[in-house]
């Protein structure tokens, strides 16, 4: 792949690169998001482009599909120079690209989602209700893609919603499909679909290119692999001849524990305390079925299950964020091994249980994790901005106490950014996390509850946020971690708490096996 | 692994570009609207093209003469420009907390009318007990006024726009039937009595020859100046929201509630209660407003159906916009809109050009800022220049000061480090295209910018 990259222009090729993007460079303010960047891609192969956070990946990626200008660089598509000025001209040129969030109108169908701005119609250009169902319908059995055209956007999983992005790019008849990390908000099963999906349209000749930071689907999944670093190509691989350690060698330019390498636990005394809650969902329907559990100082809690049963709700009670309708939570300060006082915290709010000594990393950091037009300083006070440290009796903020609290922060947690008065927006989704587990580990808690705490962050961050929970545990917190990675809670937790249908119906020791846990994720008995 | 480089230099630069950005769109609106309005003048003036063209630099002549162009001007300019800040204030903190107070007038009212009914009852007390009273009584009920709105929001969801405006209608109402019945005056027709002397506030220029002036120059014919005191208690006003807004917590939980009242309540940020007392300091800023204007001008009373008729509370929306809802952009944007209200009379009598076209110009202000023309511009114009100019020679003598120093082991991160005015500046639509790039979160702030 890297020396593709340099040998003699395309038009003397048999067959020529479907996408080959030559020397682009782009610059924001205070980074070099791509700098002489390199991408060749042939036609009806699946290539993977990874990197670090922050690498460059999506701007690439934004470039080709006409989402931002390069500062320079040149781009061919199948041979062919193309002016890419705006999605429109990719769009031309049937590129399609589905976003790391996504970009689909909830309260419109299916049909009128995939069909918008391509709506089939009369002259008069009067929507054709009944000619967009039957081309999508058709659409959806070409490409093995089974979906209900009339149902809400907003009714449907994120697994569908995303299955609506690529209809919707395949009905603009795209041959070639970028995907920005589709697989960071799937559960397991969902990716599993998405990849039977996705070799079904290369072997219809689609060609793909696809980021994510999981190694193992790089490894399943693709042909060949780009590597960025910091802006830049660090290298092409094939992927038949490579392994994860290379790959992530060279993603971060050094060698990255897989692994995580953690003593055993010391369990002290019990510091979070669940008993028997109940809580309502958002449609009213009751989610969690008297749920009941400790977590004790210095021991990591996982929690498993598939996807919406009751997880997300469960971290929201725990943290002031949903009312619960009955039960009892409770925090106790640990001293020297021994229980101190003890805090009802059952219908406190957020910021009184933060005070009572809970942190919490929530699983939707965009969503409420983050103000992101605030400066870097102002989201690291979030949910503390009335503590001592940074205000004068919780009302005049010390500025200068919160931008040395940044500076040191970003120093420690690595948050990589030209300044700590930059919106948290101008970051990249890894530092845009960081910012949150900075937050919350330095607030010094008892309790940690972390909610997918490594969603969408590469490996070397990875591997840096699984340190920094288990120095927590060692350092005598009560940690809750709750995960749709089994991988991530099998290697950190030291007690395994499983979840189906708003009950916690096992607590099993984390050398259970997949299968295992498996079963009693899905209902079953051991 | 990476040793971040959060400069000092590059904090400035961020600043730079922060105040750049809220300085140059609303000075680029202001500019536009300016030549669309000598387009109008020309368009609509007779005689040939330099006539027309004469007329219209006579016209804006007069106009910047009659704002701004001698002291007497100027003091009657600012007559107008008092109550238009604290109104624009009013209208300000609500949007920092994503609220829009269309509500300014109706507190505005209720706020004069308290300031009238407390000086017509207590018409005995001295002026240094009752003029306090009847500012501080103005501001309890505007604060209650606009209250109201907050309660029906936080507690009912009631959105803010349809109450302000019944609430408007109810203060108009309300205050014409209190100024035509228990409080008209004797033998007048729809008007109260005027205030008590002791009651009204001096103008600046006596105020001045009454205090400083008996020791320093004095100022000759100070009762053609007819700015008053009033004036101190907006700049005033305007310190004070500065300060609400950029260093206190209070300030910054309406901000996090306005832009994403998710994070807001991850935070624990009481959000009801803050929405209540942001609409009550609205309400208390655009009370006083009408109490200043109240006391502080001739004819010192109230005139039945003027509030429904008086601009200020809704101009006022237009400067907070304006002045992006900080406190020195509502202050030069309350100069403005007043300036051009009092040249516009100017203009009318010296230049012959009907004084509508301040509403023509204020209009195209507004819709200039509205439309973001400024942004849209740079883009257009950026990707214009970035055909031209490429930028990767500068990059690449850059990268080779990069790689030459990480060679050295000194830094591995020099490039975050790298304070090159090429990368800098090097892209001047980055605002645009990460709008394109999260349309959904840019969109929604976009109005409220930080200051
Ligand atoms: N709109 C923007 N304004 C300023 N800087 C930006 C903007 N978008 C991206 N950047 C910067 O450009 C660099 C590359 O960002 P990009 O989003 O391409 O990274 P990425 O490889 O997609 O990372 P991730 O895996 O975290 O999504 C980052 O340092 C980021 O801070
Ligand atoms: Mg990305």
């Amino acid at each position: 792949m890297q020396e593709s990259t340099i040998v003699a222009p395309t038009e003397e090729r048999e067959t020529p690169f479907a996408v080959e993007m030559r020397d682009i460079c782009k610059a924001w303010p205070g980074v070099i998001a791509n700098d002489h960047v390199n991408l060749t891609v042939r036609k009806g192969e699946i290539h993977a482009l990874v990197g670090e956070n922050g690498a460059g990946k999506t701007t690439l990626m934004n470039i080709l599909y006409g989402l931002i200008r390069p500062d320079s660089g040149e781009i061919f598509i199948n041979g062919q120079q193309a002016h890419i000025t705006g999605p429109r001209d990719a769009i031309r040129l049937k590129i399609g690209m589905v976003h790391q969030h996504f970009m689909l109108i909830p309260p419109l169908t299916v049909a009128e989602n995939i069909v918008l701005g391509h709506e089939p119609g009369s002259a008069a250009s009067i929507y054709d209700v009944k000619k967009a169902r039957a081309s999508i319908l058709a659409l959806s059995k070409q490409y093995g893609l089974p979906i209900k055209p009339d149902d809400r956007i907003e009714k449907l999983s994120v697994g569908l919603q995303q299955r609506v992005e690529i209809l919707k790019i395949l009905y603009r008849a795209a041959d070639i499909l970028i995907m920005d990390e589709p697989t960071g908000v799937l559960t397991p099963q969902e990716t599993f679909e998405l990849f039977a999906v996705l070799r079904g349209l290369v072997e219809k000749g689609k060609t793909i290119i696809f980021i994510t930071h999981k190694l193992r689907e790089v490894l399943e999944l693709s042909d060949t692999i780009t590597v960025l670093r910091r802006g830049k190509n660090a290298g092409g691989l094939v992927t038949k001849q490579t392994n994860q350690a290379e790959i992530a060698r060279m993603m971060v330019g050094r060698e990255v524990l897989l692994r995580v390498n953690k003593t055993p636990a010391h369990p002290g005394p019990v510091v979070l305390h669940i008993e028997d809650i109940y809580a309502r969902d958002d449609r009213d329907l009751e989610v969690l079925h008297g749920v009941s559990f400790d977590v004790r100082a210095g021991e990591i809690l996982g929690i498993a299950g598939v996807e919406g049963n009751g997880q997300s709700e469960l971290v929201e009670a725990l943290t002031g964020m949903r009312k619960i309708t009955s039960g009892k939570i409770t925090i106790t300060q640990v001293k020297d091994g021994q229980s101190g006082r003890v805090q009802d915290i059952t219908v406190m709010n957020a910021r009184e249980e933060r005070l009572a000594g809970l942190a919490h990393i929530p699983e939707d950091r965009r969503g409420s994790g983050l103000v992101i037009a605030d400066s870097i300083e102002e989201n690291m006070i979030l949910g503390r901005q009335r503590w001592p440290q940074f205000s004068l009796v919780g009302i005049v903020l010390l500025l200068r106490n919160i931008e040395a609290w940044a500076r040191k922060l970003i120093k420690e947690f690595d948050v990589r950014t030209s300044s700590a008065e930059a919106p948290a927006r101008s970051l990249s989704g890894g530092n845009q996390q960081k910012i949150i587990i900075a937050r919350e580990f330095a607030a010094n808690p008892l309790a940690l509850i972390a909610s997918q705490p490594t969603r969408g962050v590469d490996i070397g961050a990875i591997e840096f946020i699984h340190r920094r929970i288990i120095e927590q545990r060692d350092a005598g917190k009560a940690v809750l971690l709750i995960s749709a990675e089994l991988e991530e809670i099998r290697s950190l937790s030291d007690r395994i708490a499983v979840m189906y249908e708003g009950k916690i119906v096992d607590i099993v020791s984390p050398e259970a096996t997949e299968e295992q846990l498996g079963i009693l994720m899905t209902g079953g008995h051991l | 692994m990476a040793v971040p480089t959060a400069s000092a230099e590059s904090n400035l630069t961020i600043r730079t570009r922060k105040l750049a950005q809220s300085i140059g769109r609303p000075l680029f609106a202001v500019f536009l609207a300016m030549i669309a309005g000598s387009i109008v003048i020309m368009a609509t003036s007779p005689g040939s093209l330099l006539d027309r063209f004469n007329q219209t630099i006579a016209a804006y002549q007069a106009l910047f003469t009659g704002a701004f162009g001698n002291a007497q001007n100027f003091s009657f300019t600012l007559t107008t420009v008092t109550p238009l800040i604290l109104a624009s204030l009013s209208v300000a903190i609500a949007f920092r907390a994503g609220l829009f107070n269309i509500g300014a007038p109706g507190q505005l009212a209720v706020g004069a009318m308290t300031a009238g009914i407390i000086g017509f009852e207590a018409s005995k007390w001295p002026g240094w007990i009752l003029v306090p009273t009847m500012i501080l009584g103005s501001m309890l009920v505007g604060a209650i006024w606009g209250g109201i709105v907050g309660l029906l929001k936080a507690w009912r969801g009631a959105h803010e726009v349809v109450t302000t405006i019944m609430l408007n209608w109810i203060a108009f109402y309300f205050t014409d039937f209190l100024i035509t019945g228990p409080f008209n005056a004797p033998h007048q027709a729809n008007q109260t009595d005027s205030l008590p002397p002791q009651a009204t506030l001096p103008h600046i220029a006596d105020f001045y020859n009454q205090t400083l002036g008996t020791f320093l120059p004095r100022i000759d014919q100070p009762t053609q100046y007819l700015v008053d005191v009033g004036l101190f208690f907006a700049l005033l006003a305007l310190v004070i929201y500065w300060f609400i807004t950029a260093r206190t917590t209070f300030g910054y939980e309406i901000r996090v509630i306005g832009q994403n009242p998710k994070a807001a309540k991850y935070a624990g940020i009481p959000i009801k209660w803050n929405i209540f007392a942001v609409m009550a300091i609205a309400g208390a800023f655009a009370g006083l407003a009408g109490a200043l204007r109240l006391m502080g001008q001739f004819p010192y009373q109230l005139i039945g159906t003027t509030f429904s008729l008086d601009p200020t509370g809704f101009d006022a929306i237009g400067v907070a916009l304006l002045g992006q809802t900080t406190a020195i952009g509502v202050l030069f944007g309350a100069l403005l809109f007043g300036g051009l209200r009092q040249g516009g009379t100017i203009m009318q009598l010296n230049a012959n050009v009907p004084g509508d076209l301040v509403y023509i110009i204020q209009a195209l202000v507004l819709f200039s800022i509205a439309a973001e023309f400024l942004p849209a511009i740079q883009r257009v114009w950026s990707k214009r220049y970035t055909f031209q100019r490429r930028t990767a020679p500068a990059l690449a003598s850059v990268n080779a000061t990069i790689t030459g120093i990480s060679e050295n082991g000194t830094t591995q991160h020099a490039q975050r480090g790298a304070e090159s005015p090429e990368i800098l500046n090097g892209d001047s639509d980055s605002e645009g295209a990460s709008t394109m790039a999260h349309p959904s979160s840019e969109g929604s702030s976009s109005q409220i910018e930080e200051d």
